[in-house]
């Protein structure tokens, strides 16, 4: 009997100003699983983490987080109830020490955060080491586990990663992939944007391929990988 | 009665020149400058000391000499601008509002310090009296009819100022000058100097203001360091806000319901508990609620700036003959934060073909676009186009020598009209020069004239012809972004670079921008087109680039790159190795 | 050279007071991203104030408190009333900027209104100067730039050891990523407001016992000298404007010994002017996109 999806979108339309920049979409997120979401430019991928985390408001549909409607809500609001959302850039303070993103990853939580740092810094060592310096100072991938590390915090149900290898070197990639793993086998439901498609499939539990703000394909990552239509949404012609 | 409402009317003239004054830098240029009322005291001072002649002891300052008003005058205004101009030089060199405002309130600061301190200057604290009244040394006239004659004067330099900055204001200078207000890289992007353009509006509007405070300094016959305290100059800034900022009559408008109608009414507050600063107080603290509601509610104004006429049909159309590489780029580098994001970039485009270019997001198409126009400087590599190194230059210097872009949002100038967005696109060539409009207005004239019908036919082959007199602010996205394609043929440049014109569109404003595209194509221009909409790509180019990871890793025609192996690999990325 | 050492000393004084205002300019700034031109007005509230409680209660203690309770509400105010519905009303900043203004203008008039345009004195009782290596301090000197020293202290321990004070510097650092971390930003701007009307009213009073009179433009013509130290230290950088704020008042003080004493002003703009064109993003470096910490 599968797990229910911690996370279930409807028909979620939104855009910034002006026309929808995605239409219609659906997709859900399973505990324990990593859901990828890919396709080419211009198809609404970072738009459609945004709707969901808060950032921006949907124009209509439904974002189920455990069976109840949380559309619309702020983003302060929906980290509480256990969505967090990791950005592409920005996605660290860097006037603050490794240790206060953490902290303030933990902004939410009333008590525990000590030990939840204790925890998190067991899954990501790297950041054990670099506790005390700037967040600035950090390089690429470090930089990219803290974001992570920071989502984290609150002990999320759905962790949504935008693009969160992009700009890492190939070994960079690797480690952070399996750190993304290592979520993953925590229980979180983990759902990425991936510039790199055949990189993230290879990646991924389940996949959606998104052209021009709408569901496409989708499929196991293992089974898009051999997928003509998906080759042909990125090099073909777009309909 | 009579001589009370003479001399409002008087201060009305006097404070209308100031505020047409604020306005060319405020509400032409968009300058929040705290300066201004330092060009006003200069103005009063210099007017003083070249018309009051000697002033028994202890006064001491500069000059000293009996000029006629009409001459004092004229070095009042000059000083003023030259103050202005070494003021604005630095103050304008970041051109980030916040400092220029930080920095116009410390010159005007330092120049109040200097002048009351150093009485050697202009008398210090005490300050200057005894200006003679214009002209009455050769009139004589009764205080009565002098009052009234001056009045009739101010009236008069009201009336030419009015007019000279309407000729202003209407010209390719006044229009450059708002679409700096307007959109600043799009002005750059149209081989405006936004630096230039601003630093001559600065030195304009303040030398207004040095006029005006002569005409203060002769009204009051005297003037020191309290007889305006640089509070009043926000009186000024609330003139405009109130009447309408840019619009020339609206300023005057908002001059005589701010300074004179609600200061005036304001005088007849009673001294509540005896205390005299009630009126005063009270004055001060409707104003800035006047402020605060008129910012929060009716921001353009009473009289919001008008959009100008449009007019104009017919053609005329260049033609292109084909020549080697037009555009040379080799080696082209650029680091962002320790990522390469241009690495090691080849290419070159040949006169009159039309050139795509592809890739995959992060491929560092649109930096190298902003490396080639001037909008970013590249860390390495050469630029050459038609012949010249054009890598380093300033993106107005590289778009007047005929190497232009769009922009991947719609970069319009929002509050001037679609005919005006035109106007401002066609080619420049020294138009903006702010002496064209009074001393060869004919020939600016017919040069505008031609320019319009060359729109208005231009307007029609992209459906906007119906639009011409709309703010371009108002346009949907899709109206838009033909706006872009047709400003930029307007521009007739040599080459011109699409940056992703069809960004997520939908596929009926998809075949309308397709077929402006294959228009501007048609007109014989070089085009390169960054897209990733490869249909399209297809029908127009006639060969494509693919960059990835920051360098050109293929090129030809698109049906041939489709198949290639290394191109679908750049698209979809690389599997993991051990996948 | 003697004289470069007192200049240096009364500096001091002078730095701590600029220093105090500035760094709580700064904080307003580095979470609202508005340069406050009403910020004077929180210092003439605050020596208003003071001067009130001194004369009811007699001690200088109330009379702090007092000063920066003041100017913490009115700090409050200037952001609830105003900052926050004008930037809900999208409201252009450099608009919202000359809003503040607008503020200052109608603020300083309430005072004029109230009190009256002559200046108040200070009637406290002479004092000795004491010699302190090359210095000249008397010993409310000494005081004044205890109490800078101590606030200074507290807004350190504030800053980098409380929850309150990190999640200033998240919001100063990224607002969006601090609301996605779930920081209440809305609240803690609203409390950053507060702080730096309390550390402005204090610095007020201060500032009002120092030069022993107030009059109701006092505050106004230190914001000019606190957005020099402000601008100069890198807006949004409080170990910039601490940093810029103890030179200028040194820069300040040692001139004044050697020209005359209503230059100073001048000096604290002329290295202004200069600090813009040779750094333009102020004097404390760290382009790590970090402002505050």
């Amino acid at each position: 009997m599968p797990d229910a999806p911690a996370l279930a979108v409807h028909g979620l339309t939104a855009g910034y100003f002006g026309p929808p920049i995605i239409e219609d979409v659906e997709f859900h997120a399973d505990p324990g699983k990593i859901t990828a979401l890919v396709g080419p430019n211009g198809a609404g991928k970072s738009t459609l983490l945004r709707a969901v985390a808060g950032v921006i408001r949907p124009d209509r549909g439904q974002v189920l987080l455990g069976g109840v409607d949380v559309a619309g809500a702020p983003p302060e609001a929906l980290v509480r109830m256990g969505i967090v959302y990791i950005p592409q850039v920005a996605n660290v303070f860097p006037g603050l020490t490794v240790l206060e993103n953490l902290e303030m990853g933990g902004y939410v939580r009333a008590r525990g955060v000590r030990r939840r740092i204790a925890e998190v810094c067991g899954l990501f060592p790297a950041l054990h080491a670099a506790l005390h310096r700037p967040a600035g100072t950090l390089s690429g991938g470090e930089r990219s586990m803290l974001a992570i590390a920071r989502g984290l915090m609150v002990d999320p149900w759905v962790l949504l990663l935008d693009e969160p290898i992009t700009g890492l070197s190939p070994l960079l990639q690797a480690a952070v992939w399996e750190r993304i793993e290592a979520v993953r086998e925590t229980g979180v439901a983990v759902v990425v944007v991936g510039q790199n498609t055949r990189g993230t499939l290879a990646h991924a539990d389940w996949a959606y391929v998104m052209a021009l703000g709408r569901n496409r394909v989708e499929g196991t990552g293992a089974d898009l990988l051999q997928n003509e239509t998906v080759i042909d949404l990125y090099v073909g012609h777009l309909s | 009665m009579r001589e009370y409402l003479i001399a409002l009317a008087t201060e009305g003239c006097i404070f209308s020149i100031m505020a047409l004054g604020l306005n060319v830098i405020w509400g032409w240029a968009g300058d929040l400058d705290f300066a201004f009322y330092g060009y006003i005291a200069i103005g009063a001072y210099m007017a003083m000391v070249t018309s009051i002649g000697r002033l028994p002891a202890p006064a001491q300052y500069v000059l000293g000499w009996h000029l006629p008003f009409p001459l004092a005058a004229l070095i009042a205004t000059a000083s003023a601008g030259l103050l202005a101009l070494g003021v604005g030089a630095i103050a304008l060199r970041r051109l980030r509002a916040v400092y220029f405002a930080i920095v116009t309130l410390s010159a005007v600061l330092m120049l109040q310090t200097v002048i009351s301190d150093y009485t050697p200057l202009f008398n210090g604290f005490d300050g200057l009296y005894g200006m003679p009244q214009p002209f009455n040394d050769t009139l004589h006239l009764s205080p009565q009819g002098y009052s009234l004659f001056f009045l009739a004067f101010c009236a008069l330099c009201l009336a030419i100022v009015y007019v000279l900055l309407e000729r202003l204001s209407e010209s390719p200078f006044g229009r450059a000058l708002r679409a700096v207000r307007e959109q600043e890289r799009a002005a750059a992007a149209f081989g405006r100097s936004v630096y230039a353009l601003k630093l001559t509006a600065y030195v304009i509007g303040a030398a207004l203001g040095g006029l005006g405070g002569a005409l203060l300094a002769a009204s009051q016959g005297a003037f020191n360091p309290t007889a305006w305290p640089p509070a009043e100059t926000l009186d000024l800034y609330v003139a405009i806000f109130i009447g309408g900022m840019g619009n020339i009559r609206g300023v005057i408008l908002g001059v005589f319901l701010v300074l004179v109608v609600f200061q005036e009414s304001t005088r007849f507050i009673p001294a509540l508990w005896g205390n005299p600063n009630v009126s005063v107080a009270a004055r001060e603290i409707l104003l800035g609620l006047m402020i605060l509601v008129a910012m929060r509610y009716r921001i353009q104004g009473l009289w919001p700036e008008r959009a100008r006429p449009g007019r104009g049909r017919t053609a005329a159309r260049p033609a292109a003959d084909p020549r080697p590489a037009l555009l040379d780029v080799r080696g082209l580098s650029k680091r962002f934060g320790g990522v390469e994001v241009v690495r090691d970039c080849s290419f070159d485009v040949r006169e009159g073909t039309v050139v795509g270019l592809i890739g995959p997001n992060g491929a560092g198409k649109s930096t190298a676009v902003d490396l080639i126009t001037g909008f970013a400087t590249p860390d390495a590599g050469v630029v050459r186009f038609a012949g010249r190194e054009i890598q380093g230059w300033a993106p107005d210097r590289i778009a007047r020598f005929g190497l232009m872009r769009t922009f991947q949002l719609p970069h319009e100038w929002p509050g001037l009209t679609v005919m005006e967005n035109m106007m401002l696109a066609a080619p420049a060539r020294g138009r903006d020069a702010i002496w064209r409009p009074f001393f060869a207005a004919g020939a600016l004239r017919r040069a505008e004239r031609a320019d319009r019908e060359r729109a208005g036919d231009l307007l029609e082959k992209f459906q906007l012809l119906d639009l011409r007199d709309e703010p371009a602010g108002h346009l949907s996205g899709g109206e838009k972004r033909l706006l872009e394609f047709a400003r930029i043929a307007m521009a007739q440049p040599r080459l011109m670079i699409l940056d992703e014109p069809m960004g997520g569109v939908n596929p009926v404003l998809g075949a309308r921008l397709a077929d402006a595209i294959a228009h501007l194509v048609a007109l014989g221009v070089t085009v390169v087109i960054v897209e990733h909409d490869l249909a399209f790509l297809e029908r127009v180019c006639d060969i494509v680039l693919v960059m990835a990871l920051g360098t050109v890793i293929a090129a030809g025609p698109l049906a041939a790159l489709r198949a290639d192996r290394v191109v679908i690999d750049a698209y979809l990325g690389e599997a993991p190795v051990h996948a | 050279m003697e004289r470069v050492g007192l200049g240096i000393g009364f500096g001091l004084v002078t730095g701590g007071v600029l220093a105090l205002s500035a760094i709580a300019f700064t904080l307003q700034y580095a979470v609202s991203r508005i340069p406050n031109l009403a910020h004077g007005e929180l210092l003439t509230y605050g020596a208003y104030a003071g001067y009130v409680a001194t004369r009811w209660s007699h001690s200088l203690a109330v009379a702090a408190l007092a000063a920066a309770l003041i100017g913490g509400a009115i700090g409050w105010g200037i952001n609830a009333a105003m900052i926050e519905p004008f930037l809900r009303a999208r409201v252009r900043t450099t608009a919202i900027f000359i809003g503040t203004l607008a503020v200052s203008l109608v603020l300083q008039n309430i005072i004029l209104l109230v009190f009256g345009g002559a200046s108040l004195a200070y009637a406290l009782p002479a004092e000795d100067s004491n010699r302190v290596g090359p210095f000249l301090w008397t010993l409310r000197d000494e005081q004044s730039m205890a109490a800078a020293l101590v606030v200074m202290l507290l807004l350190y321990v504030l800053l980098h050891h409380t929850k309150f004070g990190k999640a200033l510097r998240a919001i100063a650092d990224n607002r969006d990523l601090a609301r996605v971390s779930g920081i209440q930003t809305h609240r803690i701007i609203q409390g950053t407001w507060c702080l730096a009307g309390v550390v402005a009213g204090f610095a007020g009073f201060v500032l009002a016992v120092t030069l022993g009179t107030l009059t109701p433009s006092l505050g106004f013509t230190f914001l000019l000298v606190t957005m020099a130290a402000a601008v100069a230290g890198g807006l949004g950088r409080p170990q910039g404007a601490l940093a810029a704020a103890l030179l200028i008042g040194i820069a300040m003080e040692v001139s004044a010994l050697y020209a005359d004493a209503s230059y100073k002003l001048l000096v604290a703009f002329a290295l202004l002017v200069l600090v813009l064109l040779v750094r333009p993003s102020g004097l404390v470096a760290g382009d790590r996109g970090g402002a505050v910490g």
